[in-house]
């Protein structure tokens, strides 16, 4: 790593800028194994539509610990020297989460977005506390703590994760940020706001509420999010221009972006996460990205949602992208001639 | 198999009776491996509770594929002379569809509730038959037809082609319809009025029951988690399906009345909703199991997370449906209940 531990807030404060991405596995057609030449396009796509950084998503389908480690090394070969690498942490175990993040740094990782996994049960917020400082300790990357109310830690406070208790958090020196919505509770980011604020960098995701966090709190950064579907061509990223000037001040201006994109934001976007994480791959696709299907367990994909889905990227000036068997076997399967098989 | 393509039909109508009730996966504590005993522990429950067969649910969390058939071939040999058994086949391609078919036949399986893969798009009617036929043609199974994850939409607003449905019943092996719950009841009257009499048609929806049965003729129902409302002391779920085929609705109408909370608080808590998601709340549904005498056990991502207040209003739900969830610690849930028996506790950190 390029900082300590103890450098590692100063050296965020100075590399977390904009907008951070996020890639998700991709398969050959008969899902049996992963598609690099598909992942790397993925990682590139957000490189090329101005993101400062890209998150592994190495949740989000069903993968074996080789599988999901060889994902990282991919996307992070892909990445080097180009743009700052996240990953997602919190799967199944804390064990073998500190074991994927120490593979991750090792193959070039930079940053995780910290969660706790399923068969993490805390009986107190000390319980809470103390994974989280085994897992921080484990490694040097900087640490992106997600305080969200999905890990069920609401039987210790009414704001489903006290904010007491993430100011310990981001006492652990390689604790940078907190990823925390104004959506989750106003009194709860509130609270968070009030007591680290001036600690971290506090940042919300969602673009709904960059009008306050970006414009009003300064917020220098945002993600991850599936913020490449905002744009069809890299030589016009409208999304990182309206989140530049948010933050330049120019109020107004943002605004006109804001509602140009509106159409994809609030009802694209909504269709989109009614279908999951799949969902959040179609749309990839539908504006450059590489697609292909999830191995199962995975949502489902309506054909009313994919509608939902085209006719608001085409309301915000978007064409989405065609014939639909490509997204199955991946853009670039397709174009090398793969096809569904026929039965 | 006790039966050859050509009587399928006919072996099924006399053997599939009652209730089939599904079972999940367990885990060792680090969700490294396959709970054996914990598995089979939930077989022998589910057959002490007086449902007539076992679903494996084999696609609803991270395994490889090596694991969803170990796990399919410690069910059925754990059934064997206990509980039928039937297997999703729901996986990622038709080839892998196929593959589990061979090997669950090998293992001594005899129905498969058989979907459609993850990586298919039907472009028309005729691809969907065809598809549907190939793999029909590529097993000895009695099989379960189930329209539910597909979702061709584009074809037919209520989500499957009905026009197809004749069809696919005339493949001699394909034994039984069953309907996806959350469907409307209208699929389901369609479904009966178009294959009813050569097919066994069953909708699980349990509130659907006092129309398909006396109306229709139901005499089966494909799987669903039924043990979240029984308990083997107490089997009132099964007894309220044959007190239905019986025709004593009033009887019946009187346990579905005391399950009701029970109904209504699973129906209005899964934060995905399994129909218009295809994504099954197994760790709800497991947890409802565990506390009614199954396993429990945490399964492995990515699967939907279980929250407090889920767990609260479940054993709120049991409680005023006249139930006793267990009482331990939460922490025998996330272990399972053979492991925590044996002595093994949570990591601290």
């Amino acid at each position: 790593m390029e900082f300590t531990k103890s450098e590692a807030k100063q050296w965020a404060k100075e590399h977390y800028k904009g907008l951070d991405g996020v890639v998700s596995p991709s398969f050959m057609p008969d899902l049996e194994q992963l598609d690099e030449e598909g992942i790397r396009h993925d990682v590139r796509l957000n490189i090329s539509r101005g993101m400062f950084s890209v998150l592994c998503q190495t949740e989000v389908c069903a993968m074996t610990f080789e599988e999901r480690k060889r994902f990282l090394e991919i996307a992070c070969d892909e990445a080097k020297r180009k743009i700052l690498i996240s990953m997602f942490t919190g799967i199944d175990t804390i064990e073998k989460d500190i074991e994927l993040l120490k593979h991750f740094e090792k193959v070039g990782g930079t940053h995780t977005l910290l969660g706790w996994p399923g068969m993490f049960y805390a009986k107190s917020e000390e319980d809470i506390y103390h994974a989280t400082k085994k897992i921080c300790d484990a490694t040097n990357v900087c640490i992106d703590l997600w305080p969200k109310p999905k890990f069920d830690f609401g039987r210790f406070h009414p704001s489903l994760f006290n904010p007491e208790l993430v100011e310990r958090i981001t006492d652990i020196p390689n604790v940078v940020s907190i990823k925390a919505y104004i959506s989750d509770g106003l009194g709860k980011w509130a609270d968070i706001q009030h007591r680290v604020g001036d600690k971290i960098l506090l940042q919300s995701a969602e673009i709904e509420e960059w009008p306050i966090t970006v414009a009003k709190y300064k917020q220098q950064w945002a993600g991850p999010a599936d913020y490449v579907i905002f744009d069809q061509t890299s030589d016009n990223p409208r999304i990182v221009r309206m989140f530049n000037l948010f933050l330049e001040g120019e109020f107004l201006k943002a605004m006109d972006l804001y509602w140009e994109l509106a159409p994809i934001t609030m009802k694209a976007r909504s269709a989109m996460f009614e279908c999951g994480m799949l969902g959040v791959k179609y749309m990839q696709w539908l504006t450059g990205g590489n697609g292909g299907m999830y191995r199962q367990p995975t949502g489902v994909l309506f054909q009313r949602q994919k509608d939902v889905m085209r006719a608001g990227l085409k309301a915000a000036g978007v064409t989405p992208r065609e014939p639909e068997e490509e997204f199955y076997v991946g853009r670039l399967n397709y174009a090398r001639g793969s096809r569904l098989k026929e039965y | 198999m006790g039966f050859g393509k050509a009587g399928a039909k006919e072996w099924a109508r006399e053997n599939m009776r009652g209730l089939e009730a599904v079972i999940f996966p367990s885990f060792t504590p680090d969700l490294q491996d396959l709970d054996e005993e914990g598995v089979r522990y939930d077989v022998q429950h589910l057959a002490d509770n007086g449902f007539k067969s076992a679903l494996c649910a084999s696609e609803v969390c991270g395994m490889t594929f090596e694991e969803r058939i170990r796990f399919i071939e410690i069910v059925c040999d754990e059934a064997k002379g206990k509980i039928h058994t039937s297997i999703t086949a729901l996986h990622d391609t038709v080839e892998q569809d196929i593959e589990m078919l061979q090997l669950y036949e090998k293992a001594g399986g005899v129905v498969v509730m058989l979907g459609h893969p993850l990586q298919y798009h039907p472009r028309s009617e005729e691809e969907i038959y065809r598809m549907y036929k190939y793999v029909c043609d590529s097993t000895n199974l009695a099989v379960v037809f189930y329209p539910a994850r597909l979702k061709t939409k584009s074809l037919h607003n209520s989500y499957w082609p009905m026009q197809i449905l004749p069809r696919i019943a005339d493949i001699s092996n394909v034994v039984a319809l069953k309907i996806g719950g959350g469907s409307s009841l209208t699929f389901t009257a369609q479904c009966f009025h178009l294959v009813g009499d050569r097919l066994l048609v069953n909708d699980p929806i349990p509130e659907k029951w006092f129309l398909t049965i006396p109306k229709c003729g139901q005499q089966w129902s494909g799987a669903s988690p039924f043990y979240m409302f029984q308990t083997p002391e107490n089997p009132r779920m099964v007894r309220m399906f044959d007190l239905l085929v019986e025709g004593e609705i009033d009887k019946a109408l009187d346990i579905y009345w005391e399950m009701e909370p029970i109904n209504e608080a699973s129906m209005g808590m899964a934060s995905v909703s399994y129909f218009d998601t295809g994504i099954i709340y197994a760790t709800m549904d497991k947890y409802y199991h565990w506390c009614n005498g199954g396993n429990g056990g945490m399964l492995r991502q990515p699967v939907p997370r279980l929250h407090d207040y889920h767990k609260q209003r479940i054993r709120a739900s049991l409680l005023a449906g006249g139930m006793t969830p267990r009482e331990a610690p939460e922490e025998e849930f996330y272990l399972g209940r053979l492991n925590y028996a044996r002595g093994v506790r949570l990591r601290e950190y």
